[in-house]
């Protein structure tokens, strides 16, 4: 018998053998999405949490349908490889503040325990306005010797900034981007964080496209690796996706993480 | 958010022993891979009306489950984490085959948890190549790549010097 075979029926065996679910895992999950809506502290301050539920994603439509709106990219601290870039990266008080935000879902998100970086380990990857006027930050931190990032950000920033967790932990892959969205209402803004000299792209992959089918993609405005644009999105649905090119090549893609940042108010007030 | 409510009851009820199966074979361990499903399910509730009116959701909380899996750094020594019960092994099926598949959940425990998620992928959900690396974000060559040096190291791990030479 050949290894694949071999792997077949250990799969299959051990497969076999386990038991069903916890039977009140539906409650367990619905209880732990409601946590993670609960308020982040800031220097001792309650902050509202942002809140990511379903909705649905609308078609992502052609820049040449004046859709995809260039901004222009949030200026850079510094040049150098780690330096926090973003238009506020020049705030060391606000950083400092941003580095110290709760990363607590409620969940576990290594074996055991929810993910929460070490202080000294977390950085600042990026803090500054985004289209339509937002602030976000992203932060990154070792736990259990991985590498995390973490969406910080505040939807409505007019009245003093009080940062929430927008979404993550998730592990950040060596040298691989991140990107979010705001998928509320019918445009949002969508950033993107990728290595200095990046060119970035974005597509949507409509329902039913095959894995491996290309789909058309359009060029996201980037300076030093922050890639920005306020997306309009028009009916249908369908993920995003972004394109990074490094040296006239596809590098890799990744799916564009999505928060909704009009939910906010009403998961709050839903308990917690 | 009722009915999307319902219908991730439903859903939950009918997939999640088939998820929870894959994610023990991702894990080795039964209590990791509650927390991982757990983890891929929360993650999916808060998407849920897009990932549902998408069609079948299943594949979109594999993928959350197996790219989570795959971040997950293995934190046991092998002898602690592989499962064996010795009262499953009564069948018909020849000793050697059974000592094999031993050897090889033992070796499958060593692997890192990305090659591993790329062989549960491939060998038990049967995906394609294509369909693994949508799975993992990855590219086809990664997968082609992660694969070939998945079962190269069963086959050393196995010692079996048919296996060593290629297999089949």
């Amino acid at each position: 018998m050949d290894v694949e075979q071999l792997l077949r029926s250990n799969f299959a065996d051990r497969a076999g053998r386990v038991d069903g679910p916890p039977p009140d895992l539906h409650a367990t999950v619905v209880a732990g999405a409601r946590r993670r809506h609960r308020r982040v502290v800031a220097g001792g301050a309650a902050l509202a949490v942002a809140v990511v539920v379903a909705v649905s994603v609308p078609l992502l439509r052609h820049p040449s349908e004046g859709t995809v709106t260039p901004e222009a990219a949030a200026p850079t601290a510094a040049g150098s490889p780690g330096a926090t870039r973003g238009s506020l990266a020049g705030d060391l008080a606000l950083l400092d503040e941003i580095r110290r935000l709760s990363w607590d879902t409620g969940m576990p998100s290594d074996p055991g325990a929810p993910v929460d970086p070490p202080l000294p380990s977390r950085r600042v990857l990026f803090a500054g306005e985004v289209p339509d006027g937002q602030v976000w930050a992203l932060v990154q931190g070792t736990f259990r010797d991985r590498p995390y990032v973490a969406w910080f950000g505040d939807p409505e920033p007019s009245d003093g900034l009080e940062f929430s967790l927008l979404d993550g932990p998730d592990v950040l892959r060596p040298d691989t981007a991140v990107a979010l969205l705001d998928r509320a209402g019918n445009a949002g803004p969508l950033v993107a964080i990728a290595r200095d000299g990046d060119e970035l792209r974005v597509g949507v992959v409509p329902p039913g496209t095959p894995d491996d089918e290309p789909v058309t993609s359009w060029e996201l405005p980037t300076e030093d690796g922050v890639g920005m644009a306020r997306i309009d999105r028009q009916g249908g649905d369908g993920l995003l996706r972004l394109e990074v090119h490094r040296d006239g090549a596809l590098a890799h893609t990744v799916p564009v993480d999505e928060f909704d940042s009009s939910t906010l108010e009403e998961q709050d007030l839903d308990g917690d | 958010m009722r009915d999307d409510d319902a219908t991730f009851e439903a859903f939950v009820a009918e997939r999640s022993p088939a998820l929870l199966r894959t994610a023990v074979l991702l894990t080795h361990d039964r209590g990791h891979a509650e927390d991982l499903l757990q983890a891929a399910l929360v993650k999916t509730y808060r998407h849920w009306r897009r990932v549902s009116e998408r069609g079948d959701p299943y594949a979109y909380v594999r993928r959350v489950l197996v790219t989570t899996a795959a971040g997950w750094r293995r934190r046991r020594v092998v002898q602690e984490i592989v499962d064996l019960p010795p009262g499953d092994r009564a069948d018909d099926r020849p000793s050697s085959d059974l000592a094999d598949r031993d050897e090889l959940t033992r070796a499958l425990a060593t692997l890192p948890p990305r090659m591993r998620a790329v062989l549960v992928l491939r060998f038990w959900e049967d995906l394609s190549e294509a369909g693994t690396a949508a799975a993992l974000g990855c590219s086809v060559n990664t997968v082609k790549t992660q694969t070939a040096r998945g079962l190269a190291r069963l086959r050393a791990l196995l010692g079996d010097p048919t296996y060593a030479n290629g297999g089949r």
